[in-house]
């Protein structure tokens, strides 16, 4: 296997030398370039490297942090991000018309963990997994919904379980919010999800007759040419949110307030989740504002913990909000519990379990109800229904978006409120 | 210095069961030298028995607990619980190393190795003990006592080596990510095409996938100066089933054929029991699973068809239908391989072929398609030797073999910038929701 040619000879000492090099200055650069705590890009902490225990040596977790060190740590690692997203945008033609994004593994992945089993929830591979996956159509961005019935009628199940709950007179809501993607389909991508009605149907079946189910949908379809859902967020805009609670008004009995002489304020240049998942040349040009009502009702705030009665008083807008944050400033982000105390004594007082599309919801029921306590399903860990006694809670709403209502991590969670 | 850095490398991923391979790769050194200092007497038996039993107890410990177990109560009735150790790294291939070797020093074919630290570096060699190929001591035997690196095997191992990492980065990563978007996926809402489609890619996945780090390993060796021998010959160009064989994984089947197939008798008696015999535990070997019995047992049937009649036939049709026909074999009995749930493997085999009832495509899949293309051009070319014959151009027809290593090196190095590329573009992990 000798080679005598004396040019293939030098390249093989070219190619060896570049190679070593290459290692080494690696190396070098990856062991001496300043480290970054926090990624801006991704919105995250960056993996600091780990403390040495015993335990985590044994089991490969100390091995598998200073892995995670090194690759969050990377030598100008956004750099070669970006080269590796443009590399894997260009591996065939990309329609104009349409690009389709697979799922970033990860993103909610790190919330799943921590779900508590309890009690096996159907397997829905038979009838349709959960599975997000977002398409940039007209410079705005869409998750596709595919959840099955299977898992609807789970959501149902653990509704219809707050409908015994021993309150007497308690009222339960439920209002499942569709997504974008639903009034935005033409005809031609209409197959790339399942159409939300049905499965909004199908949970409402499910559910006993005297819960009361609020067809948010059909008001919100009325007003599909409206800026209702973000074009870079997974989230509705507070218009959005608005007919869903003119829906609520008119399922709960209530008369709902008209926008025309509120005063508001806007969040502008919002690049938002689906931006961050997709990082599309399309939706960067195409940035959001976030517009939150001030109404004029005089109102008191509070920010609860898991200690019943222990109110801490703030205020409903987190204004500090800003840029890719823009969506917290309902009701400051997801903030386990908060109750808002009106100056409308009309003996009507509301509590809400929901996810982050809730926030922009909630701020509306001031103008109608005399209290109104919202709990996110996903955080809040004190005793619940002991909560819902001590505050005189005689209706219940459950408003989540058609996807949570799909998703054995938020059915758990809701489910977990019982305990 | 290279066994403390096998060890090291395999203390990185296994922490605990570091000590287990060093036990092992212990009692299989001390059975070499018992049965070389016996050789010709039946105490030598007792050498050979006592590695058979220690490694295969080994694999059945801590790689088929849980199917055992399951088994055994399913059979009987019974609730006995597996310990569930979870599978070491690498077993699969140390275990048969070693068996591999001590046969060998049975045999008469190598002598035993006297140091310790050697056989322990023969069976820690980082290279390729996590993914294969299964290195036979034999083939190596001179190269671990006396080992020569040199500057042109260290190129091209080099080469070989981002090869390999590209076939493993770029393409099987990709053509995963494929894969899970399909045959993941509600198999009652896949349509015919999508159906193929995620087969395909998955057929494209586990050859490259497990091919590059074949490459990777032998590029490895070359730079260490170890030449272990080639473990895939471009196995989608196979004319039949048999044929496939010798070109898949080349270092298990020439294993089984050796160890086990030619000790049963061969082609000698009872042909037919001894492939069964050959195919189930090569099926078995894959994983503790029925579903890989099954997909032995599916090539046993093929290839013994082929011993039957089927070959003569293929001999007489033009190469075009013997193609097709090896692929249209070896494609389905990917799903096989992939389901361990026997349930989604009969639904995805039914969504295979069922042309006319359904949809048999999607615009889903289009788009899949075209935003595919140039990488799957690419990665046809990559099934078939294209490169060779390239290689062969410029070498013969041209007498410009040097066009060819710079072209070689300098698509190397692109190889390994978009292999860093994707690999450290993995690590973006963008939360939807604000945790700091």
């Amino acid at each position: 296997m000798s080679t005598t040619n004396p040019s293939i000879r030098r390249l093989q000492v070219i190619n060896t030398t570049v190679f070593v090099v290459l290692l080494v200055a690696g190396g070098l650069a990856s062991s001496f370039l300043k480290k970054a705590n926090v990624s801006t890009l991704e919105q995250r902490k960056l993996q600091q490297f780990p403390v040495f225990t015993d335990s985590t040596l044994w089991n490969g977790e100390y091995f598998k942090q200073i892995e995670l060190y090194y690759a969050d740590n990377f030598p100008m690692r956004e750099k070669w991000i970006s080269f590796s997203d443009a590399f894997k945008n260009n591996l065939g033609f990309q329609s104009s018309e349409i690009k389709i994004y697979d799922p970033v593994h990860g993103a909610e992945d790190n919330l799943v963990k921590d779900t508590i089993p309890d009690g096996p929830l159907p397997d829905d591979s038979a009838t349709g997994q959960i599975k997000k996956r977002v398409f940039v159509f007209k410079k705005r961005a869409f998750e596709m919904f595919g959840g099955g019935p299977g898992l609807g009628k789970a959501y149902a199940d653990v509704i219809n379980s707050f409908n015994h709950l021993g309150i007497p007179n308690l009222q339960v809501y439920n209002l499942i919010i569709p997504v974008a993607l639903d009034f935005e389909i033409t005809q031609k991508y209409a197959k790339l999800q399942k159409p939300n009605r049905a499965a909004i149907e199908n949970i409402y079946n499910n559910e006993d007759p005297n819960i009361k189910k609020v067809w948010a949908i059909d008001e919100i379809r009325k007003h599909s040419d409206e800026y209702i859902y973000f074009n870079t967020d997974h989230h509705w805009t507070s218009l959005g949110a608005y007919y869903a609670y003119r829906a609520f008004c008119a399922t709960a009995d209530l008369t709902p307030v008209s926008l025309d002489t509120v005063p508001s304020k806007t969040k502008p240049a919002f690049l938002g989740s689906l931006y961050r998942l997709t990082k599309d040349p399309d939706l960067e040009g195409n940035p959001d504002s976030v517009k939150y009502y001030l109404f004029r009702d005089s109102l008191n705030f509070y920010i609860g913990s898991t200690a019943i009665g222990y109110w801490v008083k703030s205020k409903m807008y987190g204004e500090g909000a800003s840029g890719a944050n823009s969506y917290s400033v309902f009701l400051q982000g997801d903030l386990p519990i908060v109750k808002m105390e009106t100056q409308h004594k009309n003996g009507r007082k509301i509590a809400m379990v929901k996810e982050s599309y809730g926030n922009a919801f909630a701020p509306f029921l001031i103008n109608n109800y005399e209290k109104v306590v919202v709990v996110d399903q996903r955080y809040y860990t004190g005793n619940f229904i002991e909560m819902l006694k001590a505050e005189g809670i005689n209706e219940l709403l459950f408003i989540n978006n058609i996807f949570a209502a799909h998703t054995p991590y938020h059915i758990d969670k809701i489910k977990g409120l019982k305990k | 210095m290279l066994i403390v850095f096998s060890l090291f490398f395999y203390g990185w991923g296994e922490p605990i069961w570091i000590s287990l391979m060093i036990f092992s790769a212990f009692v299989d050194y001390i059975n070499a030298l018992f049965i070389d200092k016996y050789k010709g007497t039946k105490w030598a038996k007792i050498g050979i028995v006592s590695t058979l039993i220690i490694n295969l107890s080994l694999l059945a410990t801590f790689k088929y607990d849980v199917f055992i177990v399951d088994n055994v109560n399913a059979l009987l009735g019974t609730h006995f619980k597996a310990p569930g150790f979870g599978l070491p790294i690498g077993i699969s291939f140390y275990t048969f190393q070693s068996i591999s070797y001590v046969v060998d020093v049975y045999r008469g074919e190598v002598k035993a190795q006297k140091n310790y630290f050697r056989f322990l570096m023969f069976v820690s060699l980082y290279h390729q003990l996590v993914a294969g190929p299964i290195v036979r001591y034999s083939h190596i035997a001179n190269e671990i006592d006396s080992r020569k690196e040199t500057l042109s095997d260290f190129s091209k191992g080099i080469t070989r080596f981002c090869f390999g990492l590209f076939k493993k980065v770029v393409i099987a990563n990709i053509a995963a990510v494929l894969v899970a978007k399909y045959m993941d996926s509600n198999i009652a809402d896949l349509s015919t095409g999508g159906a193929w489609f995620g087969l395909i890619m998955y057929a494209i996945q586990i050859y490259f996938d497990f091919s590059g780090y074949s490459d990777m390993a032998i590029g490895l060796g070359w730079m260490y100066g170890f030449h272990y021998h080639e473990n895939f010959k471009y196995p989608y160009t196979a004319t039949s089933i048999t044929d496939f064989w010798r070109r898949w994984h080349i270092s298990l089947g020439t294993f089984f054929k050796d160890y086990l197939y030619i000790p049963l008798g061969g082609n000698k008696k009872r042909v037919y029991l001894n492939l069964f015999i050959v195919w189930f535990l090569t099926g078995m070997w894959h994983g503790a699973s029925w579903n890989f019995i099954f997909w032995g047992l599916y090539f046993f049937v093929f290839i013994s068809l082929e011993k039957l009649f089927l070959q003569k036939l293929l001999d007489k049709l033009p190469r075009f239908f013997s193609h097709f026909y090896a692929l249209l074999i070896i494609i389905p009995g990917w799903v096989i391989f992939y389901f361990t749930d026997t349930h989604k493997l009969a639904a995805y085999f039914g969504k295979l072929f069922s042309f006319g009832s359904g949809h048999l495509w999607n615009m889903e899949l289009t788009n899949d398609l075209t935003s595919n293309l140039f990488w799957l051009i690419a990665v046809i070319i990559c099934c078939v030797p294209f490169y060779q014959r390239v290689h062969h151009l410029f070498e013969n027809r041209f007498r410009k073999p040097i066009y060819f290593e710079v072209a070689s090196i300098v698509l190397s190095f692109f190889f390994l910038f978009l292999s860093v590329a994707l690999l450290v573009g993995k690590s973006y992990n963008p939360f939807i929701y604000f945790r700091f």
